[in-house]
Formats: structure tokens, sequence, C-alpha cells
């Protein structure tokens, strides 16, 4: 027979100060954990979620946008493949452009590095998610530039009518934009001769949209089977997920310092849990004289425990998803040495792990306190009075 | 001292609640020297710097940016070499051996000056000549060797995604750093030869000089960058220690995260010792009584139970601090041996360490101490537990 919630709940309330410590230590260690995934999962979102599913990118092998060089002569052969999705008149649906990275003041007074993007007039076509938030896209030629959400938070001077100076020239804001979350919304776009010109630089890479999973697979064929080219083509999403490599490094890192953290806090809960049942060995042996089992008991302390846990996880899960979610922060990107901006997201699963993380804490802390509750001999235990 | 014996019992008189109180905050007290050790091996790198007077002449759009070989002969010039001297080209080729995870740091660089230029690290006189005579030869910081296997004399190709060639270097000998085993993970190859794998583009990532004293420094920043200023190509001239510093600037804000996470540690650890402590006072109470019948002061109570809560944390500190120090320091071990070759605890670290132990026993036997020798004798007496 299972004994009643109602004991461990006024137990509970008993030794309130020590429960809610217990609550609070582990409401701590949870937040932290999310803090760290949640740092990682913001990072990885940007990341993760660029790039349309049927496009690809080429470029050198094992380059990237920011380095990778094509000339005019190549780009074109490219647009000119079989199984490149055709628009209305004919045209393929290819976008030369150019990233380039240039040293740009941040809000925080330090330098970091802007990638800035030369466009033409298929690459909005050729991606999804993209609008304007205020102002229009740039004309070519006249040194225009829409900065993106994430730039415009991180950097200087790249509000729409702002006029910065970058490489070696003045340019104007006549534009924002979002890409909900997407790695765009770090970077600023301009004309893609306009950036050529002032980069002196080709283009670094062709981005086009294929018929259909075949296709996609033909082209990639094609482009690695042509030696004069030396190029490859990657699907775009793989391209930007194979990027993220801090956001890799911050998931383990948040990992092991959560489980080596949750160790510390399940000796609190274990403490805690030893104390209740020292003082509770009367009412154990009571409860054994009653008719309850010692597994009816063992389970009870468990419950409670595990209760404890639970409590500190809501309390850790909604003090994160208050204080922690959507804090905007930003890191480089180390593939290309740009700044990526990125927000902190408490999702709902990560706020259920963190719970069920620390329910177990509670449950495994209460477990060798629970063992020695039932082993409780009811002579010994009335006796110690 | 004399009141030692009387503390020790009564920290030990629970073993049970004390072995789980240090136990816990051990691991807690882990997770802060493992997070404040990995920023600190981030900054590593700045604080070596700091120690040199050497100048590095960047692209002031950024290191993605080549710089003009023409600046050479300018560098080289009357006007520059009255405040600096022992000039050098280096190019980040970012390139890893075999797999992208055998990743570190290779340069391409003017190898004549390279020893007088970076005299922190011993070559040693043979090698020094060899690598002069063997265009493609490369020389190997000791501890990346051995990391690698690498012997001298052996071939090993690199591939990198900032360049499209690949260099095929021969090890023609290893050097070391006394002052800063971290400074051995590096390779250096003749720029010379990189250029030629290029079809003689001459492209400079940074150039690198000692400036003849620190007062020199501002002035080859005004020389240096005054000439360039309204060229296509303006520079950026800085200090090794700003140069270090402008990629922890690009990883974002890590002190802000080491910090959170500190002061989140060190609330956790005080409310768990503040738990054990508050218990062991509360069974104390007629005790305390007593020894103030028999002429305890008040402050001297006061004393006993602070100073009980501070050998908590003490201990708690010396645990993980012993662990982590053989761990790290002696056997070498990293977390991630990409990001970091080493992960050393520093002195810096211990000394944090030591406080948040300090004031998070403080912390936690402030409000029981203070509750007991408060309490009224005939108060105390009165009460059965």
């Amino acid at each position: 027979m299972a004994i009643p919630l109602k004991y461990n709940a006024r137990s509970m309330w008993v030794r309130w100060i020590s429960t809610i410590m217990v609550i609070v230590v582990i409401a701590g260690v949870t937040t932290i954990l999310i803090f760290w995934t949640a740092m990682g999962t913001g990072l990885e979102k940007t990341l993760v979620g660029t790039g349309h599913p049927l496009n690809l990118i080429v470029l050198r092998p094992r380059q990237t946008e920011t380095t990778s060089a094509i000339d005019r002569a190549q780009a074109t052969d490219i647009a000119a493949l079989e199984g490149i999705q055709k628009d209305a008149r004919g045209e393929p649906l290819a976008s030369f452009e150019l990233v380039a990275v240039a040293g740009h003041l941040m809000v925080n007074g330090k330098k970091s590095n802007l990638a800035v993007r030369g466009i033409g007039p298929r690459s909005l076509e050729l991606r999804d998610g993209l609008h304007l938030t205020a102002g229009r896209w740039p004309n070519p030629g006249l040194g225009e530039l829409a900065a993106g959400k994430g730039a415009q938070r991180r950097f200087k001077e790249l509000n729409v009518g702002d006029r910065p100076f970058i490489r070696g020239r003045q340019w104007t804001v006549v534009g924002s934009f979002e890409a909900g979350g997407q790695a765009y919304e770090s970077e600023v776009w301009g004309d893609i001769e306009d950036l050529k010109t002032q980069f002196k630089r080709d283009y670094s890479t062709v981005i086009v949209r294929a018929r259909d999973a075949n296709s996609m697979d033909n082209i990639i064929r094609l482009i690695a089977a042509d030696k004069r080219l030396q190029l490859e083509a990657r699907p775009h999403a793989e391209y930007y997920r194979s990027q993220n490599q801090s956001g890799e490094m911050m998931k383990g890192i948040g990992f092991m310092i959560g489980i080596v953290m949750a160790i510390g806090a399940l000796f609190g809960a274990a403490n805690m849990m030893y104390a209740a049942v020292a003082s509770r060995k009367r009412e154990i042996a009571t409860l054994r004289v009653l008719g309850f089992g010692r597994l009816a008991i063992g389970f009870s302390f468990i419950l409670e425990s595990a209760f404890v846990g639970f409590c500190g996880g809501v309390l850790g899960a909604i003090v994160s998803r208050i204080f922690i979610d959507g804090i905007t922060s930003g890191t480089a990107n180390w593939e290309t040495f740009t700044d990526l901006s990125f927000n902190f997201r408490v999702t709902p699963e990560l706020m259920v792990s963190g719970v069920i993380m620390a329910v177990f804490v509670g449950a495994l802390g209460g477990l060798f306190p629970a063992w020695r509750a039932s082993r409780t001999t009811i002579a010994h235990a009335l006796r110690g009075l | 001292m004399k009141y030692l014996r009387l503390i020790l019992r009564n920290a030990l008189r629970n073993k049970l609640r004390t072995g789980l109180t240090v136990g816990g905050t051990a691991f807690l007290m882990f997770v802060l020297l493992f997070i404040s050790t990995a920023l600190t091996e981030m900054e590593a790198w700045e604080g070596e710097a700091a120690k040199h007077d050497r100048i590095a002449i960047q692209h002031s759009s950024g290191l993605a940016n080549p710089l003009p070989i023409e600046l050479e002969n300018f560098l080289r010039g009357e006007e520059v070499s009255r405040h600096g001297h022992q000039l050098q080209k280096m190019n980040w080729f970012g390139g890893w051996w075999q797999d992208r995870s055998n990743w570190f740091a290779n340069l391409a660089v003017d190898h004549p000056i390279h020893r007088e230029l970076w005299s922190e690290q011993k070559i040693p006189d043979d090698v020094q000549a060899r690598w002069a005579e063997v265009k493609s030869g490369a020389i190997v910081g000791k501890a990346l060797a051995e990391k690698f296997g690498w012997k001298v004399g052996q071939r090993i190709s690199l591939l990198s995604n900032l360049y499209s060639c690949v260099p095929e270097l021969e090890i023609v000998g290893y050097f070391t750093v006394p002052s800063d085993i971290r400074q051995e993970q590096q390779l250096f190859f003749r720029w010379d030869y990189l250029d030629e794998l290029m079809n003689g583009r001459k492209i400079v990532g940074t150039y690198w000089m000692s400036a003849r004293s620190a007062a020199d420094v501002p002035k080859l920043k005004e020389i240096i960058d005054g000439h360039t200023r309204n060229s296509s190509d303006p520079t950026e001239t800085v200090t090794e220690k700003e140069f270090a510093a402008q990629f922890m600037a690009m990883m974002g804000n890590i002190k802000g995260v080491v910090f959170f996470i500190v002061v989140g540690v060190m609330l956790i650890m005080t409310l768990m010792t503040a738990n054990t402590v508050a218990m062991s006072a509360r069974e104390r109470v007629t005790e305390v009584a007593v020894l103030r019948t028999l002429g305890f002061t008040q402050g001297k109570i006061l004393f006993l139970i602070l100073t009980e809560g501070l050998l908590l944390s003490l201990v708690g500190l010396l645990v993980p601090l012993s662990g982590a120090l053989l761990l790290f320091n002696v056997w070498k071990v990293s977390p991630n041996p990409q990001w970091f070759p080493y992960f050393f605890i520093e002195p810096g670290t211990i000394v944090l360490a030591a406080g948040v132990a300090l004031v998070s026993g403080l912390l936690a036997a402030s409000i029981p101490a203070w509750l007991s020798a408060r309490r009224k004798i005939v108060d105390g007496l009165r009460q059965v537990v």
C-alpha cells in the first residue's frame, strides 16, 4: 500500500527552510545548464536553419564564401549547366555573389569582422524568408547597402541613413532586413559590382537552384568532373551546417559542465534527505507499525526527493525562460572569421530536459537516504528517543 | 588555534553530512575552476604577447584583406628603420594535416629574420641553417611534433580553407619555447615557398617588426598608418598584445559568460554549505548554551561556527583544486585538444577560487553563527532537541 502524498507534502513543509534551499540549489544548477545549452542552440539555429533545400553553393574546394574566387567565365559556365531551374523567360536561377570581410567597429567599441555580401538580381529569389523592415534594397553603382538585423545590433553605423566608411569608401545604408534568424541577418548586402571594385575581388561563389533532388546530385557530379573548373558544389544547407563548430563546442562543454554540476546538486539533495530521514525515524517506525511496507516507505522518500528536484527544475526553467531567452549575443564564425549574431534560445524542449535532469538529481539524491529509511527496524527506531 | 580540535570535532560529528557537503561543493568548485581556466587559456597569448615590443601591421579592414607587397620597401626604408627593425612578412595559412580535426597553427614567414624577431622560440643553429637550404622546409614546435608523431625529414602536406594551394613541407627541425609551452603548438614554413605555390602573386597577410624600444611603438604606428592612410589599402599598426586581443573580441562576451557562471556557482555553493551549517547549529543549541555558561563569549561562539563554515568550504576547495591540478597541469589532459592544446590552471584562477570559497564559507555560516551567538542562555538550555 502506498503512503499518502499528503504525508510528504506536510513533511516538506515542516522543514521548509532546508527544502527551499535545496530547491534553489537545483534551480541554480538547472539555470546554468540551460544557459549553456541555450547559447549552443541559438548559435546552431542561425547556421543550421540557413539555405534552401534545393540550393547548391559552388566554390573552391574546402574554401568558404569569404576566401573562394571564381571568375566570370567560370561562373557563366556553371549557370549554363543542365538541371538548374529556369524562370518564366528561360533564364537559369543562378546568382553570382561575393562575400568580403571588413573590419568594423562594434557597438561595444571593439573591432570585429563584418561580412559584406555582394548581391545580384537573383540573390533574393534564391533565398526564402528575407524581407525588408525599413527602406529598400541597394541599387547598383551607387555604393548603397542594406544591413541585416543582427549586424545592426552588433555593429555601429549600420542604421538606415548612416554613411559608414568601409574598405576605402563611404557607403549609404538604404535599408534593413530580416531573414527569420538565418545567418544572413549578420551580414550587410550591397551591389556585387560595387563590392568587386572596392574589395578588388572576383566573385566568390555561384548559388544555383536545382530543379529537383536528382538534378542536384547531377550538378554536383558535373562540377566535380570538370577538371578545368577546380570547383565543388555543395548543398547550401549543408555548407552552413558544417560551420557550426562553435555551437558544437558550446554544447559539448555545456553538457560536461551540466553533468558535473548535477552531481554536485545531487550531493545537496542527498544531504537534505538524510537529515529528513534522521529526524523522522520515529515516524518511519510508526508507519511500519501501521502496516506500510519497506518498499512503500523507500518509494515515498524517493518521491519526496524527486518532487523537490521537480520544483527546482521548474523554477530554474521559468527563470531561464524569463531572463535568458532572447539575450542577443555574437561570436566569430571560425570558418569565415566573420561575426555571427545570435539569440539565446530557451525552447520548450530545453525547459523540459532541464526539468527532467532536475527530477533525476532529486530522485538519485534521495535513493540512498530512502534505502536507509526503508531499512529502519521498528524496535530500533521506536527505542531511539 | 587552541579551538581547532573543538571545531574539527564539531565539523566531523556527522561525517556523512560533512562528506556530502564537501563533495557537493567540490563538484561545483571544479566547474568554477574549469570555466575560469577556459577563459585564461583563451587569454594566454595576450599575456605572453605583452612581454615583447613587437608590432603587427595589418589591413585596416581586417586580417582577411591582404596587404600590398610594395609596403615592404617603405617598411625597410630609413624613416621606419629608425624606430623598428627585423621586418618579417607573415601569412596565416590556416591549414590542417590529413584531417580537419588535425587543425593547428601554421604560418608562412620570412625565414632569415624569424629567429631574431621571435627570440623566445629557441631554434638550434643547424635547424636554422637547414631551413635556409630547403625551400619547402618547415620548423615545428617540439610539443606539436610529439602530438602528431612527426620526425625530422618527414614530408607533410597541408590543406587549407584560405589558400587553394597544397604545400608539401619537409620538416627540417624542431624549436622549443621554454617560457611558454603553448607557443610550441605552431609550424612555420617559408613565405617564399608559399609565394611560389601561389604563382608569385605576392600576397602578404601581415608585416611584423620589432620596435627599437617601447617608446618607438607609438611613433611607428603614426609613421606607418600615416603613410598608408590615403592609399587603397590603409593599414592598422598594433602591438602584439592588441593583435592577440582582437581575437578575444571576436569570440564575443566570454568574460560576461564566465562571470555569470562564477557568480551562479558561488551562490549555489553558499546555499549548500549554509544548509549544513544551519542543520548542525540547530542540533547544538543546548551545547552552545552550556559553552556560554562556562564563560565562552558571544564573539567566541560566532568565531567557532564561522570557522567551521570556512573549514568546510576550504576542504571543498582543496579537493577539486588538487584534482584539477593533477588532471590538467600534471597529466596535461585537455577537454578539447583542438581548441585548447593545454588547459593549465593559472595562479590567478586559484586566487579567484580561494576567494569564492572564503566568501561562500563565511556567508553560509554567518546567519546560523549569528543566531547561535545571540540566543539567550536560558532559551538555549530550555530547548529540547
